[in-house]
């Protein structure tokens, strides 16, 4: 626990030095949301029912940019070799990536989905439920994107190939995400809500214990 | 697996593929409700089918690969997932062409309709990354993770778009009262998943020894 909270403590460190990854996620996401709100006219009904939507396609494109960005520095200082020499479990090393970017996303998610909520007149009475929402689709996002961002860094295809693998891989957290947030923020009808709370966690569990079993091996040169 | 292809293979599914064609136009009846346009189930289900064998091909490979190391076992997955892509290209065309006349529409977002895009959407990927990157123990190592993550990932998948939404017919071969078709017609679909599965283990095994024979080319290439 205490070598999981030092490998915690690095990454924040290297992130408050000079806030490169919150930056640009939070200007990234609000230019997605932008050129999001310009596909359906103002005042259309179906406004509030596709703000989930939105929501999620904002907070899915800025996490692509974070499983790549994440073990970008580490490769650039060739840091990550020293972190896996050292004795260090690689579930740990792991474990500090994804909960770093789970902070960075989660606080983007806070931002992110009441602000659609303004901008597309959605409920806000459920706002925190839906960040709570959006913070477990996140998670399974990060499990299987860290694993392949981690592998894709000593390919010369990887940036290609993450959001390719990703977009389709991801698909269960999308629906189960888009219908949830779609029913919180915008109303829309959902026969249960608990068959989606299902997906998520379930989803999440699985794409962080592959990750978890398969990262070491994934790594090895 | 070998890596040579028997030559009785490729003949013996030349002679099954005409079977299944000369039932499919000339022997099974037309179906009442649909008609003609039915007959193209007789190349979908079987293609859907195999598809699915193939990835499960995949999923086991790859397996061997992260227990056994790359050799041998990273060309059955890679030649299973390119045989997979192109049976779920033909399911998902066939479909659609199926599709039109009876439903009206070209494609619906279906479960079904929706897993088989995106199965055939991960293995595309799958495909992208080993073409992109150049041969060897890290390849294989990578793709044999993305093989049993994707593994992993299709019934979840199945489960996630069943409860979004389904529209597609319900199974009429495998189902719990029997088969749901006439003699003639199981008798036409089952002569046509034997001509799917000998053209499938004959693109399987053809590809695993060109495969083969490329890496003792570029081995040989590397000595001159």
């Amino acid at each position: 626990m205490r070598t999981l909270g030092r490998l915690v403590w690095k990454e924040a460190l290297v992130e408050s030095r000079g806030l490169e990854r919150a930056s640009t996620l939070l200007f990234f996401g609000a230019a997605v949301l932008i050129t999001l709100q310009f596909a359906l006219p103002p005042g259309a009904e179906a406004r509030p029912l596709a703000a989930g939507g939105f929501a999620w396609a904002t907070l899915l494109l800025a996490s692509m940019l974070e499983v790549r960005r994440t073990f970008d520095s580490e490769r650039r200082d060739a840091t990550l070799d020293g972190l896996r020499a050292a004795p260090v479990d690689p579930v740990l090393i792991l474990s500090s990536k994804l909960l770093a970017s789970l902070v960075l996303l989660g606080a983007l998610a806070a931002v992110v989905v009441p602000v659609t909520a303004v901008l597309f007149g959605g409920d806000l009475t459920r706002v925190l439920e839906a960040i709570g929402v959006a913070v477990l689709g996140l998670v399974g996002v990060l499990g299987w994107g860290l694993l392949l961002g981690a592998m894709s860094g000593q390919t010369r295809s990887g940036e290609l190939v993450v959001p390719v693998l990703l977009f389709g891989l991801l698909v269960p957290q999308t629906i189960a995400c888009v219908r949830l947030l779609g029913h919180l923020l915008g109303g829309a009808h959902l026969e249960s809500t608990l068959t989606g709370y299902v997906i998520l966690i379930g989803f999440d569990l699985v794409s962080v214990g592959t990750s978890i079993v398969l990262f070491d091996y994934a790594l090895e040169e | 697996m070998t890596d040579r292809l028997p030559s009785a293979l490729p003949l013996a599914a030349l002679v099954a593929v005409s079977a299944a064609l000369g039932l499919i136009f000339l022997w099974a009846p037309t179906e009442a409700v649909q008609g003609d346009v039915q007959r193209i189930l007789y190349v979908h289900v079987p293609a859907a089918w195999l598809a699915y064998l193939a990835f499960a091909v995949v999923a086991v490979a790859s397996v061997l690969v992260v227990a056994s190391g790359p050799e041998r076992w990273d060309r059955v997955a890679a030649s299973a997932a390119e045989v997979g892509v192109l049976f779920t290209t033909i399911v998902l065309v066939t479909g659609s062409i199926w599709a039109r006349p009876t439903w009206g529409v070209w494609w619906v977002w279906d479960a079904r309709l929706t897993t088989t895009l995106v199965l055939w959407a991960v293995y595309v990927g799958y495909l992208l990354f080993r073409s992109l990157t150049p041969p060897g123990a890290r390849r294989a190592r990578v793709a044999a993770v993305i093989g049993i993550i994707g593994a992993i990932d299709i019934p979840i998948v199945h489960f996630a778009v069943t409860w979004w939404n389904t529209a597609h017919p319900e199974p009429t071969v495998i189902s719990r009262a029997g088969p749901q078709l006439t003699s003639e017609m199981l008798t036409t679909l089952l002569v046509s998943l034997a001509a799917f599965a000998l053209v499938f283990a004959c693109l399987l095994a053809l590809r695993v020894a060109q495969m083969s024979a490329r890496e003792r080319l570029d081995v040989l290439e590397a000595h001159v």
